[in-house]
């Protein structure tokens, strides 16, 4: 079985690597288009300033030969410096003086490699927005495992598939079912590891056809890439585990699974104690999202502001971790012992 | 050997019965000549798609009654000895069994005595004509 | 080196008994037929020997339990495909190869050109007697001591069908032991010694096939008149049933036909004979004994 499985997971991923590559031909083909429209166009405000009648716009080549555009509008008091370094990113800083000028206290917002500074400086905000920053692995993660939950969902129900009349041909082997069924399992999990490697691979690529990337790897992102990894082989388990008695509608438990999963994950998160209606539903809803693992995948840092990541991001991710890789162990060990009991 | 055996799964007749009969038929017509080498029991088995112990009982029988020998190591043969004329005496002990049968079956059908005896003179006219 | 010990075996579905108390054995390299209707229950005794399903009783090989490494003996033709549609014949070879030591690509090919199927093309676009030959492919490019084959010839035209046979026949010439369910009753008279007759989950009969068709006879004779007593015929135990139509008479017996000849030539038939019974006539009487349409004698007016 673990032969007929390793196929299986070898035609899932040629059909990714197929899609992932059509993507970065779709990327290549946007960049390529892009080129042709030239610096200060990527921010509309600048743009739209850019154009106003008012403006005085000055190009100079840094000995560098970074690319700067100087625009200047005494009418609304804005001064924008904004230098292309080509493939390298670009650097905006905006003054604003006069009745432009807000009264916003130091802050920096970063989302993925775009960092945004904004200072008051006397009477000016001073805002410097700057791409090609250090970006950490957050938001790649985010993506690889919203494709590793759809691979293992495809991959995800190697029993039901047998039950559904192979069984004859999978039980009459020299091998114990208990071996059989976790050298499927084994295959499986090697496939979701190797989407994920895939589309990070997919999502560097496709970066680099935009901008240089400057990547940084800390601890963060190490146990956002377990957690990332656990909790698509714990959406594995939970979708073995479901449709290991089964042999005919596996298609459509695994169909349902995603909505009622994804709706147990943000009740479980949502404050119902308001009506009494709500009460009862949160008492339903919370031992589910205990153990549905959707509950404890979030996608990354998101964005992050002043240094710490803004809205309700998770402050235990290795919690997160140990608790999903024992619900992973837990739904596998069940579905293992409903298969042992199956009949032809 | 020439492939002069059939075998008829539908009749009642058990297949090694038929097997043993059609031997014994081909050697007392000398289809099969005295010393000839039979196939070995797996081939005959193939060659007929029956099961290969049917063919070993149909050889054990045949090596009972005397019409064919088999050495080990060498194979199965039809005897020199006798083994025609056995064959040809359990070939017309199945004749003879015939002719009693059609007799009967023609007095219980209702033929007379001189009806029967025409009947038989004529077949004997045909099969056995006497030299002139 | 395998006999087959099926002891005792029982195996209900829910309230439906699918198979009732049924003992049998097959001796070591002989060939079995297991005979019988549609729902005789053929199939899940095929099941239950191959642990595919729980049973109640005991089935031994060499008088061992099933255990996974029996399965590197036992080779198995299922009754339907169960190939996996969307491998290529040539896949499921490799799966068999690395799943059995003694499996034997080169034979499992050869096999497949005599069936005259191409390894390369997917299962879903083979038919339904193709998918059988690739599962009978399978199954004799392996060394195996036992093969249980149910129902091996099930959509393969005539060829093929003798090809099937030629393949058990030659099994059976290795000393592999061999059971196999048929509908096709003339194969099962060619190549299997031994036959069971299945009805409703119990045996219905069993026994040597030249000594069936040399025991059950049908004996008729012609009576003066259409009330003659047949005393010492009826009640016989040897005698399976008794159909008269007028002044014919025909007693089905299983053994002893010689005497129940004398015994009707006796009570005053004429005309008795014996007449032999080819292995289908003798399923047929088996299964369905008292039922009418097995009458031993044709219906008036037909």
């Amino acid at each position: 079985m673990a032969y007929v499985e390793w196929l299986r997971v070898w035609r899932c991923l040629k059909v990714t690597a197929i899609v992932l590559v059509v993507l970065e031909i779709l990327l290549l083909i946007v960049r390529i288009s892009f080129l042709t429209i030239g610096p200060g166009d990527s921010l509309s405000f600048v743009h739209g300033v850019e154009n106003d009648p008012n403006s005085h716009v000055t190009h100079v080549t840094l000995p560098d030969g970074t690319g700067r555009t100087i625009i200047d509008n005494p009418k609304d008091s804005v001064h924008i410096v904004v230098d292309d370094r080509g493939y390298q990113g670009k650097r905006i800083q905006i003054i604003e003086s006069g009745a432009h000028a807000s009264k916003e206290s130091h802050h920096t917002v970063a989302m993925g490699d775009i960092h945004v500074e904004t200072r008051p400086n006397g009477g000016q905000t001073i805002t410097t927005i700057d791409t090609g920053q250090p970006e950490d692995f957050g938001y790649y993660f985010a993506i690889a495992a919203v494709v590793g939950l759809i691979i293992a969902s495809v991959l995800g129900a190697p029993f039901a598939r047998e039950n559904d009349g192979h069984l004859e041909i999978a039980l009459t082997k020299p091998v114990t079912r208990e071996r059989l069924a976790l050298s499927a399992i084994g295959a499986d999990l090697a496939g979701i590891l190797a989407a994920w490697a895939l589309t990070i691979v997919f999502l560097i690529v496709g970066h680099t056809i935009f901008e240089m990337p400057h990547y940084v790897f800390g601890p963060y992102d190490a146990i956002g890439l377990v957690l990332g990894l656990v909790s698509c082989a714990a959406w594995y388990a939970m979708l073995c585990a479901a449709t290991s008695s089964i042999k005919r509608a596996y298609g459509a438990v695994i169909g349902f699974a995603w909505p009622v999963a994804v709706l147990v994950a943000v009740l479980g998160k949502v404050d119902l104690s308001g009506t009494q209606l709500g009460q009862v539903v949160h008492a339903i809803v919370t031992p589910l999202a205990w153990i549905d693992p959707l509950t404890y995948v979030h996608l990354g840092r998101g964005v992050i502001v002043n240094g710490s990541p803004a809205g309700t991001a998770h402050s235990a991710p290795t919690y997160d971790v140990i608790v999903l890789a024992i619900l992973a162990v837990v739904y596998l060990a069940l579905a293992i012992v409903q298969w042992r009991r199956v009949e032809a | 050997m020439p492939a002069v055996l059939t075998v008829d799964s539908r009749s009642g007749v058990p297949i090694y019965l038929q097997i043993i009969e059609q031997i014994k038929r081909s050697v007392a017509l000398g289809v099969l000549q005295a010393g000839e080498q039979l196939p070995t029991v797996k081939q005959l088995a193939l060659d007929l798609t029956v099961n290969p112990n049917t063919v070993a009982r149909a050889y054990r029988d045949l090596e009972r009654d005397s019409v064919i020998e088999t050495a080990p190591g060498r194979g199965s043969f039809v005897r020199g000895d006798g083994a025609v004329d056995s064959a040809r005496s359990a070939a017309a002990d199945v004749a003879r069994d015939a002719l009693t049968v059609a007799l009967r079956e023609a007095k219980a059908v209702g033929l007379s005595r001189d009806e029967v005896r025409e009947l038989i003179d004529v077949s004997l006219e045909r099969w056995f004509p006497e030299e002139r | 080196m395998s006999t087959i010990e099926i002891s005792h075996l029982s195996k209900a579905y829910g309230k439906v008994q699918a198979v009732n108390d049924l003992s049998l054995q097959v001796p070591q390299g002989s060939v079995y037929g297991l005979l019988g209707p549609n729902g005789a229950g053929k199939t899940t005794v095929f099941k239950c020997m191959l642990g595919l399903a729980g049973f109640s009783g005991s089935v031994r090989y060499d008088g061992e339990p099933l255990v996974p490494a029996t399965f590197e003996r036992i080779a198995y033709v299922p009754e339907r495909s169960v190939l996996y549609e969307w491998m290529t014949a040539a896949e499921h070879v490799e799966m068999n190869r690395r799943a059995f030591e003694s499996f034997e690509p080169a034979r499992a090919y050869e096999l497949l050109a005599q069936f005259e199927i191409d390894p390369r093309k997917r299962c879903r676009a083979l038919s339904k007697g193709m998918r059988t030959a690739v599962m009978v492919a399978l199954a004799f490019a392996r060394r195996a001591e036992v093969l249980i084959l149910d129902e091996p010839t099930s959509g393969l035209d005539p060829i093929n069908q003798r090809h099937v046979l030629s393949l058990i026949v030659n099994e059976a010439a290795r000393g592999t032991s061999v059971i196999f369910s048929s509908h096709q009753i003339g194969q099962v008279e060619r190549a299997a010694e031994r036959i069971a007759v299945l009805e409703h989950g119990r045996l219905a009969l069993e026994g040597l096939v030249d000594d069936l068709k040399a025991d059950r006879k049908i004996v008729e004779g012609i009576f003066p008149d259409a009330t003659s007593p047949l005393d010492g015929i009826v009640g016989d135990p040897r005698v399976a049933r008794v159909d008269r139509a007028e002044r014919i008479v025909r007693v089905l017996v299983l053994a002893g036909a010689d005497d129940f000849a004398t015994r009707l030539a006796s009570a005053g038939a004429s005309g008795v004979r014996i007449l032999d019974l080819g292995l289908e006539d003798i399923f047929l009487y088996a299964v369905s004994p008292a039922d009418a349409t097995a009458s031993l004698l044709p219906k008036a007016g037909s």
